[in-house]
């Protein structure tokens, strides 16, 4: 019989010595599907990483016991996990990071044979596993093409297949009893998104725990069987999700979240801003390279113009030539690069130095402007600048801890202070402004960032997000973008459905 | 105990014993061998001269490596363009006869920049417009320069019949330690050691107190989000790995300014490899990088004061163990999780 | 309580520190004895970078000081710098070590030896090919130089008497006095056994590369070759391997030089003039154990036994015995003073 995972005063401990969680219990049964939830660095992704052996925890157990809920105490029949990667994957216990694990040169099965274990490597065998792992889920990705050259969704559907591939890759004929998936809906449209959870469904139905850590409200609402509530390392909330008053049960995690003090936060308001008028701000005419195709189109002075689309149809692309990275594209567009400032969609890769602080972080690009008499900068004149930022947007303050020991949503508020802390430039290209990022957070980066175009009247923005709600919520306009090209041009209270028909056209020319 | 100093504390300890091992394979008792090590270098006046000589031009070329490392750089070109320096300062030199120092060595001292920062421009170049690796790059540049050096140095620029170049002018010379602490004796150990140390003190704060240092580390670090954010990379990595490459040429002021005199062939070579040891022990800090070069210094000179009966090769095998020795200690104390409370925690971070 | 890291650090200190007291083998309290003398004369022998094991001069000076151990009952020390800037620091190893003698392998050391020499005046020194600076010798130096002229006026004599086509090749290392030397003494030979014999002379550069150019040697000969030479003597370092190579090919003698060379080049070496730096090293060894050490130019010629030719065992066995004979007769020649050989 299966058995339910049982983790009992889970404590890490940061390198700065404060507790990412502390003496956290929980426990996963068979068969449901278990919501984490919490604001940025509640400690969600440390609980998941240090149960599946992923970080090395500094206190806590974990065990498989056959009680459904156990309680609070150990019993005789509990068989404990070590701690470690290799005994949690022999245990059955698997997760899918939200910073995707794949080398970007392999392709998915030459990915997935780095997980099997043993002298030799049966590539065919493990090409069958993976596909027979695929088909079963329902994803259909190719397997043979270098994994970098997949969309962001494609690889998660990877990485989700090898990680319940995992405990038979490693050779062990134990059944995966856990998988748990950090914000695996980040980066997915709406309906990747209810794609992934029925996937997931099935897989709990058939005997495993799946636990996925989300702060969107809308998924707990529609999926959770049971909510689990961290805040600031502390579990404050551990409970099924009554279906039958949904409302009150989502106001309950919604607080627990929060706190009360802020819990109004979570409904945010809509841009009512709208063009100015005059001449354009941003003309942009026939952008084309890799995935786009022809870039056309106008954003007024004082106009958010939202871009939504299936990951990988040439948003990137965009962002790179609009914010004058990108070589070799072809097509006209005004204003330069420098009245740009933008937010990339991938935070590691093209937002973050991750071994740098966060005051650094926060000022790239613009340590410049701080140079005093010899060229030596005035730390007194940075340290305020980035303390502006930061507060701004809700970003860490703490100036000197390193990028990289901030949770994935505290990152994508750096990367947005950046973005939105620059006066000079005139148009924000913001890619997945959001993304990672809780609701009490993104609602404040939601009131910066119209706050920024506001400004002053010649500003502009152009938002990219595969979050339909946040398009709604600050765009005056929402074009659609398919296969490299603008397919569709809606008011903000344009439906799901209407925004989905469009994103999912069939290519006109054939 | 700082784990840091504890992790090589260690591995000096382990190495010692592999040295031990290999002393009594050789039939020799090993108090009396490392004895001899040490009156060959900590233990007398001209042993320390000697042993600090030896890590003056160390410090230049382990600064050096580590600005490069701080672009992101691989600067294994410090040979190539120390020799290159070396030979321009010692060429330059006889031509300066009647020159005072004050005017002399400053320029000596900037035309030894220059000549090694010149040497690296053709890699940094290839690096960042081409994308050729900067290690294939500088493995070139290593060898045309050893072949050039030597095509000058015959083609007229050595006295005939010699490899080496004339005699500089009274004025070039680095005045030797010797001079003002005659403990230190006839050792070759000269001003160019003071001047390294401020070399070092001087240029390290740079990556912090400047906007440029800043940038240059955070192209380094990720190049495509500080592109991203309108940092020029090419032009900050490129200062870096030329700006190394004349830091690695300054170590020419230990050799050629304050020992001999004049260039000859193979002066100063193998200093500009041990640089990246002394760059990877020393790890970016002022104290590091002294201690990676006198460390690196004494094995170099305790190495020829043992010679007679540990060989040159297996000296170098020795300080080979002590890289990889230091490099394993370091992951393992950083990796075993301390006894720890969150205070304590604190302390170790 | 303390952590593994620190165990483990104490562990390997103590391991390291008891290591100290295990004694060597050959080490009955220190250096090891020499069988003869009450206090053996000690002599320290600097090798140049990267010299041991290279077949020649640091070989027959390890040789020499061998002998020296043998015979005298010296105590010799050897000692191979790492760089350049080593070779100074190696002399005054030995001297401050109070060395009696300390030796200098090849001409490099020579301004090392000035400024060591000069802060060590009661120790002798020696330097094998010693160029003088502008002070001159100093007067603990003795420089230790051969007569190169003689030994190639001996294997000179030897291709004039094996050549048939009356046509004989010299191949040089760098153009300049030193390798001059070997040329003017091979012609001079060549002349003396087969006066209308004609001497084709080519040098492989005027860079210390030119000792380091194989394929240039190899040229070299060819073109000799072809001007129907049938017997070439080199002096030119490592390049001279061209220079075999090209004889094996074409059938035709070589000669090698510095050391017996046959085995580089079994077939077509068939002699070698030979730089006895052994003979030249346990000479001033002997000199020192005996009181009486020159200063200045010591000069080793056939006289001397410091240059000679392969003309016995295995390695001559394919040159006749009339040849040795008319050779060795010139030998003696030259040590009676019969026979002045010229070096320019």
């Amino acid at each position: 019989m299966t058995k339910a995972i049982v983790a009992r005063g889970m404590t890490k401990i940061c390198d700065d010595g404060h507790p990412a969680i502390a003496g956290v219990d929980a426990s996963f049964e068979p068969g449901e599907l278990s919501v984490v939830c919490g604001e940025n660095g509640a400690g969600k992704s440390t609980l998941l990483r240090a149960i599946t052996g992923l970080i090395a925890r500094d206190a806590g157990a974990v065990a498989l016991a056959d009680r459904p809920r156990t309680p609070a105490t150990s019993s005789a029949t509990e068989a404990p996990v070590a701690p470690g990667a290799e005994a949690a994957l022999a245990a059955g216990l698997c997760m899918v990071q939200q910073h995707l694990a794949l080398v970007p040169i392999f392709s998915a099965v030459e990915n997935a044979v780095l997980f099997a274990r043993g002298g030799l490597v049966d590539h065919a065998a493990i090409e069958a596993l993976l596909k027979a792992t695929l088909d079963r889920l329902g994803f259909v990705v190719p397997l043979d093409v270098p994994v970098g050259k997949l969309s962001v969704a494609e690889r998660q559907r990877i990485e989700i297949a090898r990680a319940v591939a995992a405990p038979a890759l490693a050779g062990t004929k134990v059944p995966l009893r856990l998988l748990a998936l950090d914000e695996p809906t980040a980066v997915l449209t709406p309906a990747e998104a209810d794609g992934l959870y029925a996937v997931l469904r099935g897989i709990a139905e058939g005997g495993t725990a799946v636990v996925v850590v989300t702060h969107k409200l809308d998924e707990v609402r529609k999926f959770a069987d049971h909510v689990l509530v961290l805040r600031r390392g502390k579990k404050v909330h551990d409970a099924p999700f009554v279906r039958a008053d949904q409302d009150a049960a989502i106001d309950q995690v919604a607080r627990a979240m929060l706190g009360d003090a802020h819990a109004h936060l979570a409904h945010t308001h809509r841009s009512s801003e709208q063009g100015r008028g005059g001449a354009p701000a941003v003309v942009a005419e026939g952008l084309a390279l890799g995935a786009l195709r022809r870039g056309t189109f106008a954003i007024q002075r004082g106009e958010v113009l939202g871009i939504a689309g299936v990951e990988g149809n040439g948003q990137g692309e965009l962002v790179s030539i609009l914010a004058g990275v990108a070589r070799g594209w072809t097509g006209r567009v005004t204003p330069g690069p420098e009245a740009v400032t933008a937010i990339f969609p991938d935070r590691h890769a093209e937002g973050l130095v991750l071994d740098a602080t966060v005051e650094d972080n926060l000022l790239l690009g613009s340590h410049r402007d701080f140079s005093g008499p010899l060229g030596l900068l005035d730390g007194d004149a940075l340290a305020a600048e980035a303390l502006r930022r930061a507060r701004k947007a809700g970003a860490p303050t703490t100036l000197e801890a390193l990028a990289s020991s901030f949770s994935g949503g505290n990152q994508q508020k750096i990367v947005v202070a950046r973005a939105l802390g620059k006066s000079a430039p005139t148009v924000l290209v913001a890619a997945h402004p959001t993304r990672g990022v809780d609701v009490a957070a993104a609602a404040a980066i939601h009131q910066e960032l119209l706050r920024w175009v506001a400004a002053t009247p010649d500003r502009c923005a152009l938002v990219i997000s595969a979050d339909l709600d946040e398009l709604r919520t600050l765009s005056n306009r929402i074009v659609v973008l398919a296969h490299g090209e603008i397919t569709g041009e809606f008011t903000p209270d344009a439906t799901d459905a209407e925004l989905g028909a469009a994103m999912l056209s069939v290519e006109k020319h054939g | 105990m700082n784990r840091r100093v504890l992790g090589v504390v260690m591995a000096l300890l382990a190495a010692m014993i592999l040295f031990e091992c290999v002393v009594l394979g050789y039939g020799e008792s090993p108090r009396a061998v490392l004895r001899m090590l040490f009156e060959g270098t900590w233990g007398s006046g001209y042993g320390i001269g000697q042993t600090l000589f030896k890590a003056t031009p160390l410090l230049f070329t382990g600064l050096a490596v580590q600005v490069g490392l701080r672009a992101g750089l691989f600067n294994i070109g410090a040979e190539g363009q120390l020799v290159v320096a070396s030979f321009a300062v010692g060429w330059l030199g006889t031509k300066l006869g009647g020159l005072p120092a004050p005017v002399a060595i400053p320029l000596l001292l900037a035309t030894a920049f220059v000549a090694g920062a010149a040497w690296a421009l053709p890699t940094a170049i290839l690096r960042l417009r081409q994308n050729v690796h900067e290690v294939l790059g500088a493995i070139l540049s290593n060898r045309i320069a050893d072949a050039l050096v030597a095509a000058l140095l015959a083609g007229g620029a050595a006295i005939k019949g010699t490899v080496h170049t004339a005699d500089m002018g009274a004025g070039c010379m680095l005045p030797r330690l010797g001079a003002f602490v005659p403990a230190l004796g006839a050792s070759a150990a000269s001003l160019a050691l003071p001047l390294a140390l401020v070399v070092v003190a001087a240029v390290l704060p740079l990556f912090r107190k400047t906007a440029i240092g800043r940038e240059i580390v955070l192209s380094g670090s990720n190049p495509t989000a500080s592109t991203a954010a309108g940092v020029p990379v090419g032009l900050r990595r490129g200062l870096a790995y030329v700006a190394s490459g004349g830091l690695a040429g300054l170590g020419a002021a230990a050799t050629v300014l304050g020992y001999k005199g004049y260039y000859e062939q193979g002066l100063g070579s193998g200093a500009g490899f041990l640089g990246l040891a002394v760059a990877l022990l020393g790890r970016g800090s002022f104290f590091g990088l002294a201690l990676a070069a006198l460390l690196f210094g004494t094995l170099q000179q305790g190495g020829l004061a043992v010679n007679a009966i540990v060989p040159k090769e297996v000296m170098d095998v020795f300080a080979g163990v002590v890289i990889v020795a230091v490099a394993i200690a370091d992951r393992w104390v950083a990796a075993v999780p301390p006894v720890k409370t969150p205070a304590a925690a604190q302390g170790a971070a | 309580m303390i952590g593994r890291p620190t165990a483990l650090a104490i562990a390997l200190a103590i391991v390291a520190g008891g290591l100290l007291f295990v004694p060597g083998r050959n080490s009955n309290g220190g250096v090891a004895q020499g069988p003869a003398r009450a206090v053996p004369l000690r002599v320290g022998i600097v090798f140049d970078v990267g010299g041991r094991g290279d077949k020649s001069f640091n070989d027959a000076a390890y040789a020499g000081s061998e002998r020296a151990v043998r015979e005298l009952g010296a105590d010799v020390a050897y000692l191979e710098p790492s760089g350049a800037e080593d070779r100074e620091a190696g002399l005054r190893l030995f001297a401050a070590r109070g060395y009696d003698l300390v030796i200098a392998v090849g001409f490099i050391f020579s301004p090392d030896v000035d400024v060591v020499a000069r802060a060590h005046p009661n120790v002798h020194f020696a330097c094998i090919d010693y160029f003088p600076g502008r002070d001159g010798v100093p007067a603990n130096v003795a420089a230790l130089a051969f007569r190169e002229e003689e030994g190639s006026f001996l294997v000179g004599g030897a291709a004039g008497l094996l050549s048939k086509s009356k046509h004989v090749g010299f191949v040089g290392g760098m153009t300049g006095p030193l390798i001059k030397k070997f040329e003017v003494g091979y012609s001079f030979g060549v002349h003396r056994t087969c006066p209308e014999c004609v001497v084709h002379v080519a040098y492989a550069g005027s860079s210390p590369d030119a000792y380091r150019d194989p394929a240039k040697g190899k040229a070299l000969t060819e073109s000799q070759v072809a001007a129907t030479a049938d017997v070439v003597y080199h002096a030119s370092g490592a390049t001279g391997h061209g220079v075999f190579e090209a004889a094996k090919l074409a059938g035709i003698s070589a000669i090698g030089v510095d050391v017996d060379q046959h085995d580089e080049m079994p077939g077509a070496v068939v002699t070698s003039m030979v730089k006895r730096a052994d003979v030249a090293i346990f000479e001033t060894v002997k000199a020192v154990a005996e009181g009486r050490f020159k200063s200045g130019f010591q000069v080793f010629g056939l006289k001397e036994e410091g240059v000679d030719w392969v003309h016995e065992g295995p390695h001559a066995d394919r040159l006749p015995d009339a040849l040795k004979r008319r050779v060795e007769a010139l030998r003696e020649d030259v040590k009676s003073g019969l026979i002045h050989v010229p070096a320019e």
